[in-house]
């Protein structure tokens, strides 16, 4: 029996479908990420966990439970939302106690636990400040210990480093994920960052429109994303049109692509992904290899990065792709006409066009 | 005048005022029922504030302009308005006892507490929707279910998150309804009968019934006392008090009827709101025009004639255009004062001015009964005897009306960026240009709100004009009061017609400054 399963929810406001059928199923102390574009209902979905919705069709399980009839006071499920919401009449520790005192803990414990709080998540000092006086990140803080305090039994966290500025947010992602960990907390994220949903998941969940596309652990969603549109969501933009020649090769507009086609039928049209790091430049002078994968194009704007170059590759395609080439090989000139040389694990074969 | 009858130190009448139990009694009951009709209107209030908070829905902000009329309802229309629905004579003890043939009225609320705590809500109800309702739909309704989420039940989370966020504003309305509650005349006066009396109505029956000026002006000195204690608590509040939330736009805050639930929560309210608040006037309407004989304009008609001689020396039109006359008195007057005090106000001079602003603004804070008994023992000798001129009656009027003026032209002052008048300036305007050319037209609208707050206050103006019309030139609601004050259907018919014509006024004038506001802003 799955820790938490939710089973084809439906939820509409007004006239606007938000959620249309969705269905998932997680384990306890896994992390799950929920990571769609603003606007895919994945806030509606968490709001539904933790009872401040209620779906119009299908229900919620909690251990073979169904939380149909359970108020969100009720479910002892901890959530962070989107700005926080810490109440301002009360100071640091008066937020990260307002849970215990909800449980009716005795004084003495509750004193405890604050405390053990504060260094969790390292604002030992601060318990007396009035949260008006908070920076950002210190507030993203309390707020997580504020719903780690009563011990929740599931965390859902809604966007919990949106609204703080770039370089903040890398540090304060690491503290999340070490926090999380060390706790082995059950826990909800929702994001619209995929590095953020990389970086704390063991699985993601990709929802587009109200469904969910594609759940799986980080690596596998990056390596074999399941169609174009989430492809293109996790910044994969080297896709071509392709048809299905044979099950080992398929007919692009870049030529003859040697991949292997498994489960495709022959003539169907499929989207051929090229990753942009696992391309090098062929020399002028060198053959290429029987049934290697070489496309040749002219190189644009190539943009140095430190450790790769940024290269702007022109095709007889419509649109641009782009490639991250190792720097230990020199760069090619604008307006240089070269042969790239992909790696075999380099392509993807994804079914359906590539629908712009 | 208390501390020196006929010229001479003798603080006799202020040893009288508590060596008197009356005094103390009238205190006691001025307290306890402005505090009453305070706990009613916010527990009526909020959660009708909450449904205005947190929802959208259409016609909104007609109906709030709606709920606010009877707040700018003269006091005798108010008084006239409950009389005519629950009175003995009311509308509904007449349908009761026609419908079970009873020949008494089942309700007998006239002259009892009930009715004048009835009135006090009706009047406030709109001073607790307008400004906790301000800060309600600013805060994140995420806060409530954070709460929840953290274990707290919908009712705890408000009570441990919600309310004392909001408390600020709570104190803020509570203490201006009680403030108007305590300063109470016209309503306790009219419903309440002999029995009752709060300082404001002591103060009347001691001047005018009982001809006792000193103690008139001891009781008038207490209630100026207790006024500037409540207006400095009031703005200590507004400034110290407050949590620091970040308001959140209305976007996130309120949402749209979805569920049928919501169409309940929110159009049941709505309804409630407007029988308690829309039947004692629509009552007035429906007296005014039945007749003994059916529905007709007898009333209406009869106030162009002068048949009841006892009660008036001049037909009871001629109130009407006396109240025209004084209310544009008032208004002219009031423009020319509040204008140049804006004005002066509005170029900030520092420490002048803000020691000079809460004092152009005593008035606000100053009852209309102590201002009316001011003026008379004040104006009464050389060099300025205006006792019987009928100027005393606009100039009281003025003096109450001019903040509104004031505080109706300074934020559309405050809001001309400095550099405006400076690039006027630079193109060669003179200084007297500029004002013509720059900033009258900017402020155009908050001039015609700033005139007819003073119409509108002038005309129904009781608590000092019932200190200084003569009995033949009497105001509009002077003559109402009279009518109630008379046995007989007739005149009870035209106190109805004559309420029900100043409350038409008063509405109409008051929702067009709404209309006006909107946008230009005012600040209270």
């Amino acid at each position: 029996m799955a820790f938490l399963q939710i089973k084809d929810v439906f939820k509409t406001f007004g006239n606007t479908p938000v959620l249309r059928g969705v269905s998932l199923a997680m384990e306890e102390t896994q992390i799950l990420c929920i990571l769609g574009p603003s606007g895919s209902g994945k806030t509606t979905l968490l709001r539904i966990i933790a009872g401040l919705e209620h779906p119009d069709q299908g229900s919620v399980l909690f251990k073979g439970r169904d939380l149909r009839n359970t108020r969100p006071h009720l479910r002892r499920f901890g959530m962070m939302f989107q700005e926080y919401a810490l109440f301002p009449h009360l100071d640091v520790s008066g937020n990260i106690a307002f849970g215990l005192h909800m449980l009716g803990l005795p004084r003495s414990e509750i004193e405890k636990r604050t405390g053990e709080m504060l260094s969790l998540v390292g604002l030992q000092g601060l318990s007396r400040r009035s949260v008006s006086e908070l920076s950002g990140g210190e507030r993203q803080r309390v707020a997580l210990a504020r719903s780690l305090a009563p011990y929740p039994r599931l965390l859902l966290l809604d966007e919990p480093l949106g609204s703080l500025d770039r370089v903040l947010r890398e540090k304060l992602l690491l503290d999340l994920r070490e926090i999380l960990r060390r706790i082995g907390m059950t826990t909800i994220v929702v994001t619209h960052d995929q590095a953020e949903a990389f970086a704390i998941a063991d699985t993601v969940a990709v929802m587009f429109r109200g469904k969910i596309s594609q759940m799986d652990a980080p690596e596998s969603l990056y390596r074999h994303p399941a169609n174009p549109e989430i492809a293109r969501f996790l910044g994969l933009n080297n896709l071509v049109q392709g048809r299905v020649k044979n099950e080992s090769s398929i007919a692009t507009p870049l030529g003859l692509m040697h991949v292997p086609a498994h489960g495709h039928e022959r003539d169907e049209e499929v989207t051929v992904l090229i990753r942009p790091d696992a391309a090098v430049i062929l020399p002028s002078d060198e053959p290429a290899p029987p049934d290697a994968n070489v496309i040749e194009g002219i190189a644009h704007d190539c943009l140095f990065k430190g450790r790769s170059y940024h290269v702007e590759f022109r095709t007889s395609l419509k649109q641009a792709l782009f490639f991250d080439l190792p720097q230990n090989t020199p760069a090619p000139a604008s307006g240089d006409r070269v042969r790239l040389l992909l790696s075999p694990d380099a392509i993807t074969v994804l079914p359906g066009r590539i629908d712009q | 005048m208390s501390l020196a009858p006929g010229g001479q130190w003798d603080p006799g009448a202020i040893s009288a005022l508590f060596s008197t139990g009356s005094t103390l009694k009238v205190l006691w009951f001025t307290t306890w029922q402005a505090a009453l009709s305070t706990v009613l209107t916010v527990a009526l209030a909020l959660p009708a504030t909450y449904v205005f908070a947190r929802y959208r829905f259409p016609g909104k902000s007609l109906i709030q302009s709606c709920i606010a009329v009877p707040f700018v309802l003269p006091s005798v229309v108010v008084a006239a308005a409950f009389s005519a629905l629950l009175g003995d004579k009311g509308l509904l003890n007449e349908w009761l006892m026609g419908i079970w043939g009873l020949s008494s009225p089942p309700i007998r609320l006239e002259q009892s507490l009930a009715f004048i705590l009835m009135a006090h809500v009706f009047y406030n109800f709109t001073v607790v929707l307008r400004i906790v309702g301000g800060f309600w739909s600013r805060l994140h309704p995420d806060l409530s279910h954070a709460a929840q989420v953290l274990g707290a039940s919908p009712w705890k989370a408000f009570w441990k998150v919600t309310f004392p966020v909001l408390r600020p504003g709570i104190m803020a309305a509570s203490l201006l309804v009680f403030i108007f509650c305590f300063s109470s005349f016209g309503v306790i006066l009219i419903l309440g009968g002999p029995r009752y009396a709060t300082i404001e109505v002591a103060i009347y029956r001691q001047a005018v019934h009982l001809f006792n000026l000193p103690m008139a002006a001891a009781l008038s000195l207490l209630q100026i006392c207790f006024m500037f204690v409540f207006m400095w608590v009031y703005t200590r509040l507004q400034r110290s008090a407050s949590v620091p939330f970040t308001p959140e736009s209305l976007k996130t805050t309120q949402r749209d009827i979805v569920t049928n639930r919501d169409r309940i929560v929110v159009w049941g309210t709505v309804f409630l709101i407007f029988l308690f608040l829309g039947s004692p006037l629509l009552a007035l309407v429906v007296r005014s025009l039945s007749t003994g004989s059916g529905v007709s304009l007898l009333y209406y008609r009869a106030i162009f004639e002068n048949i009841g001689q006892s009660v008036f020396y001049v037909p009871p039109v001629a109130a009407i255009g006396y109240s025209v006359m004084f209310a544009l008195a008032a208004l002219v007057m009031s423009l020319c004062i509040g204008l140049p005090v804006a004005i002066f106000l509005s170029r900030d001079r520092g420490l002048a001015t803000s020691l000079l602003d809460p004092l152009f603004m005593l008035p606000l804070a100053t009852s209309a009964v102590t201002l009316g008994f001011g003026y008379i023992v004040a104006l009464d000798e050389p060099p300025l005897n205006l006792r019987a001129s009928p100027i005393i009656v606009p100039l009281a009027h003025t003096l109450v009306a001019y903040p509104f003026v004031v505080r109706s032209i300074l934020p559309g002052l405050r809001s001309i960026p400095e550099h405006i008048r400076e690039s006027a300036v630079l193109l060669g305007a003179a200084p007297g240009k500029v004002w013509w050319k720059v900033v009258a037209p900017m402020v155009r609208k908050s001039l015609a709100v700033g005139a007819i707050f003073a119409f509108t206050v002038s005309i129904g103006e009781f608590g000092a004009t019932v200190f200084l019309a003569r009995p033949e030139i009497p105001t509009v609601p002077l003559a109402i009061y009279r009518f109630l004050g008379q046995p007989g259907a007739m005149n009870y018919g035209q106190a109805m017609a004559m309420s029900t014509i100043l409350m038409l006024v008063t509405t109409m004038g008051f929702l067009f400054l709404e209309k006006l506001r909107t946008g230009s802003g005012g600040e209270f």
